[in-house]
């Protein structure tokens, strides 16, 4: 199947993504808070059609080191969620599930305490099913997360396969943006949600957008 | 990703790099013995698949070795001379089928070397990281640095 060139959505097709991806943002903020006893709350998201290059940019570049959390999704839309932090937070974000680590960013997957890896992955969990229910319901479409893989790596090396899987070979790739961040904090543990719709089942969940707006 | 660049010794004196490389493989070819001119493509599928646009060759493993053979040839490259270093190919993500991405990325720029008769020098592919790599065109040697472990060289 020819795969679908996603700069061909108008600008109304990405509004109406980025108000499902609203609310979406504001379930998984309230699930963060709940989960790490911190005041964290995600921005308002931008839908964007990005060239495939420019991707690692939003997480600090190439070779930026990143703690990355990555889930495919499946259901009536395809697509995959990357959650990406600064190993910094990452370690952050430990120091609130795991009370008594030792302090500092975490390991490489394979050499990373199990518990801090339940964690992490855990997070993940929570923050896309979070995001999942809350999107399913304003598209009133079935969209399921799969489990969470991990990864500890440089950002554009994390981010090439997840593109390159997708796209199939085209340029660009439609990304729903969302920046995690601590109200009153200093600011070091912040995330980065992406979601990364497979533009060929776009249609159908564009169309049941429109639908509704009937 | 998905470039493919020849080039004189003399107009990359610092040589050619890709940065923070995952499943996708870079292709290095340089002349062995005189060591003028040189080029990398940036591959990120195996091969090429039914409507993909033909307008970027560097994407895909068999027509990314072609484009970047030509160009060389044309900048003069002594095609007897050419030898190939390839870097990448790693699983990122411990899931999917036993044949990840990369695997098939690496196994396809292989095959597309061997039909085009050029042998292969050095490779650092698979595993689970991440790389960047420095590819010189006037010594043939390229610098693999990870977040894991010591830089290698090939």
């Amino acid at each position: 199947m020819k795969p679908t060139d996603p700069s061909r959505f108008t600008p109304e097709d990405l509004e109406s993504l980025r108000e499902a991806s609203v609310a979406g943002a504001q379930h998984a903020g309230q699930a963060m808070s709940q989960l790490t006893g911190l005041a964290l709350r995600f921005s308002v998201p931008t839908v964007r059609a990005l060239p495939i290059d420019d991707v690692p940019a939003l997480l600090g570049g190439d070779e930026a080191p990143v703690v990355a959390l990555y889930l495919p999704i499946y259901g009536d839309g395809r697509g995959n969620i990357l959650i990406a932090m600064t190993p910094d937070a990452a370690g952050r974000l430990l120091d609130a599930l795991c009370p008594g680590r030792p302090p500092g960013p975490p390991a490489a997957p394979d050499r990373m305490p199990p518990l801090e890896q339940s964690g992490l992955l855990e997070t993940g969990n929570i923050l896309a099913a979070a995001y999942l229910t809350a999107v399913s319901r304003h598209v009133r479409l079935n969209l399921i997360p799969s489990l969470p893989h991990l990864a500890v790596d440089m950002a554009g090396s994390v981010v090439d396969y997840l593109l390159v899987e997708m796209t199939r070979g085209q340029d660009a790739a439609l990304v729903i943006d969302t920046q995690l961040m601590q109200a009153g904090g200093d600011g070091r543990l912040s995330a980065r949600l992406l979601m990364l719709p497979d533009p060929d089942t776009l249609p159908e969940v564009l169309a049941a957008l429109r639908s509704r707006r009937v | 990703m998905g470039e493919v660049v020849a080039a004189r010794d003399a107009d990359a004196p610092g040589g050619l790099a890709i940065c923070g490389l995952g499943s996708c493989v870079a292709v290095f070819l340089y002349e062995a013995r005189r060591l003028r001119v040189g080029g990398m493509a940036h591959v990120l599928l195996p091969e090429p698949l039914p409507g993909s646009p033909l307008t970027a060759p560097g994407k895909f493993a068999p027509t990314a070795v072609a484009a970047l053979l030509d160009r060389l040839i044309q900048l003069g490259a002594a095609r007897g001379a050419l030898r190939a270093k390839l870097v990448g190919g790693a699983r990122m993500f411990a899931f999917g089928p036993r044949e990840s991405l990369g695997d098939r990325n690496v196994a396809a720029a292989l095959e597309a070397l061997q039909r085009e008769g050029i042998p292969v020098a050095g490779m650092d592919t698979g595993g689970t990281a991440g790389r960047t790599l420095l590819a010189r065109i006037d010594t043939g040697e390229v610098r693999v640095t990870s977040l894991r472990g010591e830089p290698r060289l090939l």
